[in-house]
Parts: C-alpha cells; structure tokens; sequence
C-alpha cells in the first residue's frame, strides 16, 4: 500500500535534476559574465593612413608617419631615434574639453608619451568639424622594433571613452636623417 | 459516496499546480514590472539632474531684467577680418548689460546649437586677423567705467552650423541664461 502512493521514480528525481541544472546553468553565467572594469573599459577606434577615424568627441587622421635621427622645431633641435606622426584633428560635438592631452606609442609593453619639447599638436585645442594638423613626435630607445600602437585621446583618462589607435610597423617606416616638428595649424590653409 | 470522501476528492494536477503556485506568479508579474520601472526612473533621474538646464530662456531679440542688470539683446555677427579655413566662419555674440545698481558677475558658458546635432563652442577661440573691440569685455568687469557693458566673445563655427543659443552664467549663484539668436 505505502509504495503505491509513492510518486514515480521520474517525479522524484526532476527537481534535483532542475535544480542541478540551474547550478551548472548559473556557473556558465558567472564565466560569461564580463569584469565589473568592461564597464568602463575604453572603446578603441582603428584609424588607418590618410582616413579619419571618428570617436565619441574626437576625429583624427594620421598622415603619416616618419622615424628620424634628429627632429627641429624653430631654434630647437635633438638627436635620436625618433618617431614623428603627422595628424589632423577636429572635436565632434563639443569643445568643452576638446584638447588633443593624451598622445602616447605603446610599443613593447612600454608607453612613451609624445614630446612636450616642442610646440606640436600635443595639447591643442580642436575645433569642431575644422580640422588642426601638426606633428606628434616620441623619442624611443634606439633598439625600439616592432609593431607600435598611437594611442590618441582627449583625456589621459581614458575610461568609457573613445581611443584613437594606429599601427605602426616600425621596422616598416621611412627613415628620414631630420624632421620638423611641425606645431599645429589649421589642416586647410585659410 | 460519504461526504468526507467527496472532500478528500483530488483535485486535478493543473489546478492544484495554480493553487500551490499562484502567490509566487503573482509576485512576479508584479515585481517584475516594479523592478524594471523603479532602474528606468532611477536612471532617468540621474540623467536629469545632470543635465544643463537653463533657469531664463529668453528669445531672439528680446532682454531680461535680473541680478540688478538689464542684458540683451544678443546680437551676433560674423568676425570681420577673421582669416579662418574654407569651411569655417568666425561668430561674434554681443551681450549689452545695462547695470542697474552696481557691477554683477556674468561670463559666457557657451554657444550652443539649438537644433540638429546640438553641438557646443566654448569660448576663448582665438582667431587671427580679428581683435575684439576696444571697449568690449570678455565678462562683466568688476569695476565698470560705467553703467553701460558690453560683452563680446568670438567662436569659431563650421559653415552651416545654427541656430544658435548663447549660455550666459549671472550672478554669485551663476544663473544661467539662454538666449536664442537668430
């Protein structure tokens, strides 16, 4: 009598299969699940020679891209291995803010900041839809090899926004003996 | 048939699976909505509060009388002499602040398009081959020659961008006033 009222053995066994589904269910979840930091991660825009690329406030096109053994700037002048990227940029939707501060070339692992030595593009004010040109020059060691990445942005924190990146293949590039740092202007003539 | 074995009668399986189970839907078509609704205003609020919004709109052409000063009408112009690239003009905003009952702070927030984009200027464009005129400021002085101002600023725009709105901050509590332009 008492095993006739005993449910089946199927009816038994479906909540804990459930509920263990539910267990392996929510680890795959968990896994998915991105970083607390994807939040705020920056969002990278791939530019490429000659073509702007646009983010959230800031449109850059990179020229080009030279490696000198020594770079002027009026009277000033300094030997060494040298990286000059020529580039042209204009603010988006607001010039609150809109100075082209964070210029750096990842290359190795390392991060070089772009020259304050000269007056150049680093730091300047954009304008919105006018375009200002000028050069970014970085001084690296002189074994410096590889690929390198222009990391351009607004600000140096660089978080939930927009990073303007380029390659640079530096075995690749031109090498020229000089090069002018050439401070920023607008891109067209007046 | 006794009347405890009508009682004792099982229910069918659909029904007693709504009984045991009707509380907790119920919870859920509420919760569900309420949890969704309470995240939407919430970021909504903060999306609000963040938000520049002007204490005075005031339209084209017309003045408003604050902070013991009268200001306005804004006039705009385009910057003569202004050497600038194909594609872009130089906007003058002209702000006379007719001071009613002593010196007040005020200064120019922005230039904003009032329509389309919704892009912003900030001031301090320096622009060569125009100067501003002699007896403009850039704010309101603190110790005016007189009880007429004028306050002059230059952005530099994309042809084709506008309508415009000038955002001007008065007062110690810097109020902002929007005047539409032309």
């Amino acid at each position: 009598m008492t095993a006739a009222r005993r449910p089946p053995l199927l009816r038994r066994i479906a909540p804990w299969a459930l509920g263990l589904a539910c267990v392996v269910a929510a680890w795959f979840v968990a896994l998915a699940t991105p970083a607390d930091t994807v939040a705020w991660e920056p969002f990278p825009v791939e530019a490429r020679t000659g073509e702007p690329a646009a983010g959230r406030n800031l449109t850059v096109t990179v020229h080009d891209a030279v490696r000198a053994t020594s770079v002027f700037s009026g009277g000033w002048r300094a030997e060494g291995t040298w990286v000059v990227v020529d580039v042209a940029a204009e603010a988006v939707s607001s010039e609150r803010g809109a100075s082209l501060t964070s210029a750096q070339l990842i290359v190795d692992g390392r991060t070089y900041r772009a020259t304050e030595r000269a007056e150049t593009m680093l730091d300047e004010r954009l304008s919105i839809g006018i375009a200002r040109r000028g050069s970014l020059g970085f001084e690296l060691p002189a074994d410096a090899a590889g690929t390198a990445v222009l990391q351009l942005a607004l600000n140096p924190d660089t978080r939930a926004d927009s990073v303007i990146e380029y390659r640079i293949d530096l075995d690749a590039l031109p090498v020229a003996a000089e090069r002018e740092l050439v401070d920023a202007q607008w891109a067209e003539a007046p | 048939m006794s009347s405890r074995e009508v009682l004792a009668a099982p229910a069918s399986g659909r029904g007693r699976w709504w009984r045991r189970n009707g509380a907790a839907l119920l919870a859920l078509a509420l919760l569900l909505p309420a949890s969704v609704g309470v995240i939407g205003v919430q970021e909504w609020r903060t999306n609000n509060t963040e938000a520049v919004v002007p204490a005075d709109t005031i339209p084209a052409g017309e003045s408003i009388r604050t902070e013991g000063a009268l200001l306005g009408p804004v006039a705009v112009s385009d910057a003569p002499g202004a050497e600038l690239p194909p594609g872009a003009r130089a906007v003058v905003a002209t702000v006379p602040v007719a001071l009613e009952s002593g010196p007040i702070t005020c200064g120019v927030s922005a230039l904003r398009e009032t329509d389309g984009e919704r892009r912003r200027w900030n001031t301090g464009a320096s622009v060569t081959g125009w100067s501003a005129p002699r007896d403009s400021w850039t704010t309101c002085p603190s110790e005016p020659d007189g009880s007429d101002v004028v306050v002059s600023v230059v952005f530099v725009v994309p042809t084709g961008a506008g309508p415009f709105a000038l955002d001007l901050l008065v007062g110690p509590e810097s109020r902002l006033l929007r005047f539409e332009l032309d």
